[in-house]
């Protein structure tokens, strides 16, 4: 990978359900310490593109790159090494687990593999238990959960999920961290909070990917922004270049608000 | 619970009440009167192996294998044709029967695995009756009804009296239990429950979902065989009712009562299994019928089984009286466009 | 030969109606609940039993006998949908606790019949003749000829049912998502209850009429369910017509093998041709809906 390659890069990515084109011909980059805001109507596409890029489903067709390598047909697993981690719009946190645990599969990929290997590491794995169980504390104490280590799942309100969610997605140390409407179901308060931590972040030099609703939040927290409709990809620039063009306007307020704003 | 920093995992390492469990095995049969109790003893070990490794699939790792006791058949059917067939000695004709039904189990797995886990079910379960009907008709090679002989442990020229017998067992139960074990309280048991609650969130996490489910799925069908092999040094005969209804029937049982995915519910289970219809001597045609409540009911009211009462689950124990987030009306506020 | 052949062929209809019944049967329950039935071939067991039952102990004409089997069913199936899928559902259970659950209603269902008649094979007494009637080269009995006669008609019923009601466009939409189903009005409780009701009835009617070609015993389900089930992933479980269609290309090939080989291989070279057909085509012969969803 060379300085001027992008981190992720798609390349004309499809993908169809039968009949459906939910993502159309979508090209976009992410370079190295860039956040990307991807937003559009429901049923752009946003979750989809996602999955695309994160190998939760296979593009019908196009490439997706990762750090100079093709990712397209990769299985899911394989990204989370490369240093590629995700949140999920509905929050899929492991209800039989613990909250500190759910943070501590994130580091899953740092132990030894399978059954055979990890007795023949016997010896380090219990250090390595104790390591992962305080770089967990340390996130949650990072998204201001600490408290809530021992808890079980369904005793947290929805915005404590996503933090512990974006917890254990940083907890891969991930390159590029891609978030799937953080903020949905916050209140003010948290999502303020929430705003805060991801401008820690992006001052700490990860690179992300944005989907967001809240337009107000999504201007202040992105370089960039990638606008998607109805599976294609319609703007795609800095915010104030996005937020003049009437393709967008038309796409959030109909066309009768192009003309009136024309 | 405010003070402490790291808060203790219910992964905490401490492997002691195993150990005295295998400890209390020890001792045991110097306890036990009559052959009869020795025998009950071994039974209880012998449905412990098989149901530690359906408790790994199922309980943990939310895969379902009711294959079980084909696997169990074949593990005794194994171990004493290639004595009697191929005249190996006994110590090859373990190795040899594992080595078999790690390679069958994992053939049938690479098709199955890739689908929804009902298709494992049913065609595990599919491949129990075809086992079955196979010991039961091919006759020449089976013995069919009668099943095959299987030749007495020796020792120095002597067979093995029911204590060595015993012993055996007990040890080849501790590896199990030991492996089930360490499996359960390491970070591979821990992806193995979040594969069981979220594939997709798993994979995405770098767990290797696929290999993983195949190696659980090869695992336990081969503590299944360890079973079949145990059964088959106990009753020096292996015959086609190791895969019959009743063993699935008993296999679940053991499982959800003792309860799944705890560490000790297929001990407890296999207790309560083996030595219930002894106290009740009414049982007998009831059996079947009470074992079905008993499963319904354990999967009712006690989902974790009776393991799940006394297990200390550390963090389950800290809940606060706060009320559940509603999660349904959550997820419907979301689903919705 | 030819007749040998022809013969062959009609046994394995016959017994691929049951099948293509059974799998029709657990497609419709899948379709609506997304719960795999264990107890399904328990229905068929329940239906030939009943018929020993009701027309041999009891002497009862045989429309009575059947209204009376049906009921039979019926109370099974609604002790099935209140006893095991409703508190289950209502606790959040997984789908594979829930199968478990039918397994374990399976199981009780047998003991109880195991006590009822014992374990020994039972005459079932034929609600048509079994005198043998030829038709060209054929020789068959109105038995074996109703009991297609039977399939084609539940297949016909289910596809209006499904496909030309609006009763059916609920079921089906219950099927795809319960949730939004529920916000548009329509109870899925209620809809799930249906299908196990319909369902029941259908495996019942196959069992009272393939009981007295393949006679009864308590301990026909399990294999009548598997059997069914592997008709309904040889097709594919999302369609229940696919299913059915299954049961028909297991019963031939049981048939054809039983007839040229042994019925020995016959099982497993069924089995492991269903394993082929499943890594080749991973939903089944003719597709299934859930893997568009994917
Ligand atoms: N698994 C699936 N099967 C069929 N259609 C799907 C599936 N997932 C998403 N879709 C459809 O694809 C389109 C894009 O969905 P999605 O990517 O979730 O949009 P967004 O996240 O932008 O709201 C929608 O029309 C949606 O209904
Ligand atoms: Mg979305």
């Amino acid at each position: 990978m060379t300085a001027t390659d992008p981190l992720l890069r798609l390349d004309n990515v499809t993908r169809r359900f039968g009949g459906l084109v939910a993502v159309n011909d979508i090209s976009f980059q992410i370079h190295s310490g860039e956040v990307k805001g991807l937003i559009g109507p429901n049923g752009a596409g946003k979750s989809t593109t996602f999955d695309l890029v994160t190998g939760v489903r296979p593009p019908s067709s196009g490439e997706v790159y990762f750090r100079g390598q093709r990712v397209t047909r990769q299985p899911a697993h394989t990204r989370s090494p490369m240093g590629m981690a995700r949140t999920f719009q509905i929050v899929r946190l492991f209800s039989g687990l613990s909250v500190l645990e759910n943070v501590q599969l994130g580091l899953h990929p740092k132990f030894p593999d399978g059954i055979v290997r990890s007795l023949l590491r016997l010896g380090s794995l219990s250090g390595q238990e104790r390591a992962s169980r305080e770089r967990a504390m340390d996130l949650l104490a990072f998204v201001g959960l600490a408290d809530r280590a021992g808890h079980a799942i369904d005793q947290l309100t929805l915005g404590q999920l996503r933090l512990v969610d974006i917890a254990r997605a940083l907890a891969a140390d991930p390159v590029l961290l891609m978030l799937d409407e953080p903020a949905a179901g916050l209140n003010d308060a948290e999502t303020d909070n929430l705003g805060e931590m991801l401008v820690r972040l992006r001052k700490q030099g990860l690179s992300m990917l944005l989907v967001e609703h809240d337009i107000d939040f999504i201007m202040k927290a992105c370089d960039s922004i990638v606008v998607m409709d109805h599976g294609v990809k319609i703007a795609d620039g800095t915010p104030a270049e996005v937020a003049r063009n009437p393709d967008v306007i038309a796409a959030y307020f109909g066309r009768r608000a192009v003309h009136a704003a024309a | 619970m405010a003070g402490d920093t790291v808060p203790e995992a219910p992964r905490a390492p401490t492997i002691i009440p195993v150990l005295v469990i295998l400890a209390l095995g020890i001792v045991l049969p110097f306890l036990l009167s009559s052959g009869f109790h020795l025998r009950l003893a071994m039974l209880v070990w012998i449905y412990a192996i098989l149901c530690m490794g359906f408790n790994l699939l199922y309980g943990y790792s939310g895969q379902i294998s009711l294959g079980s006791p084909a696997f169990y058949a074949i593990g005794g059917y194994a171990f004493a044709m290639l004595q009697t067939m191929l005249g190996m000695g006994p110590v090859s004709a373990f190795v040899g029967s594992l080595l078999l039904v790690a390679v069958l189990s994992l053939l049938i797995g690479l098709p199955l695995l890739r689908l929804r886990t009902h298709y494992l079910a049913m065609a595990t379960l599919a491949f129990m009756l075809v086992q079955n009907g196979v010991a039961n008709r091919w006759i020449n090679f089976t013995g069919g009804q009668s099943g095959v002989a299987v030749p007495p442990l020796e020792w120095g020229g002597e067979p093995i009296g029911r204590m060595g017998i015993y012993f055996v067992i007990l040890a080849l139960a501790a590896a199990v239990f030991i492996l089930h074990d360490f499996l359960i309280r390491s970070h591979l048991g821990r992806a193995m429950q979040a594969i069981r609650d979220d594939e997709t969130a798993a994979q995405a996490l770098g767990v290797k979902v696929t290999r993983m489910k195949l190696a659980v799925l090869v695992l336990s069908a081969v503590m299944a065989a360890i079973a079949g092999v145990c059964f088959g040094i106990t009753s020096l005969r292996v015959d086609p009712s190791l895969s019959e209804f009743h063993v699935l029937v008993s296999l679940l049982t053991i499982v959800v009562v003792g309860g799944l995915g705890t560490r000790f519910g297929p001990i407890l289970g296999s207790i309560i299994v083996v030595l219930l219809p002894q106290l009740l001597h009414e049982f007998g045609e009831l059996e079947t019928v009470v074992y079905g409540l008993f499963i319904l009911l354990f999967l009712l009211f006690l989902p974790h089984g009776l393991s799940g009462l006394l297990e200390r689950r550390d963090w389950r124990l800290r809940r606060t009286g706060k009320k559940p987030a509603p999660a349904v009306a959550r997820d419907l506020k979301e689903e919705l466009p | 030969m030819l007749m040998k052949l022809s013969y062959l062929l009609l046994a394995g209809l016959t017994n691929g109606s049951v099948y293509g019944l059974i799998g029709l049967s657990l497609s419709v329950i899948y379709g609506s609940s997304r719960v795999i039935n264990f107890a399904q071939g328990e229905f068929v067991m329940l239906g030939a039993m009943s018929a020993v039952l009701f027309m041999v102990t009891l002497a009862l004409p045989w429309p009575l006998a059947m209204l009376a089997m049906i009921a039979v069913v019926i109370v099974a199936a609604l002790a099935l949908d209140y006893g095991v899928y409703r508190p289950l559902t209502k606790r959040k259970a997984a789908p594979l606790t829930i199968m478990i659950g039918t397994l374990a209603a399976a199981i009780v269902v047998y003991g109880l019949a195991f006590l009822l008649w014992g374990p020994d094979q039972k005459f079932v007494p034929p609600v048509l003749s079994l005198t043998p009637v030829r038709i060209g080269f054929l020789v068959t009995n109105t038995q074996q000829v109703s009991l297609i006669v039977i399939f084609l008609a539940f297949l016909i019923a289910t596809w209006y049912l499904l496909y030309r009601t609006r009763f059916g466009l609920t079921v089906r939409a219950t099927g795809v998502n319960p949730k939004v189903a529920l916000l548009m009005g329509i109870r899925s409780e209620r809809i799930v209850q249906f299908s196990f009701i319909f369902s029941a009835t259908i495996s019942g009617v196959a069992g009272m009429m393939v009981g007295p070609l393949l006679g009864g015993h308590v301990g026909m389900g399990l294999l009548l369910t598997v059997k069914g089930f592997m008709a309904a992933i040889l097709g594919g479980l999302g369609s229940p017509f696919a299913a059915a269609a299954g049961g028909i290309a297991i019963g031939m090939m049981e048939a054809l093998m039983a007839g040229y080989g042994t019925s020995l291989y016959a099982e497993p070279a069924i089995f492991v041709l269903i394993l082929l057909v499943l890594i080749v085509r991973p939903y089944g012969l003719l597709g299934d809906y859930e893997a568009e969803r994917r």
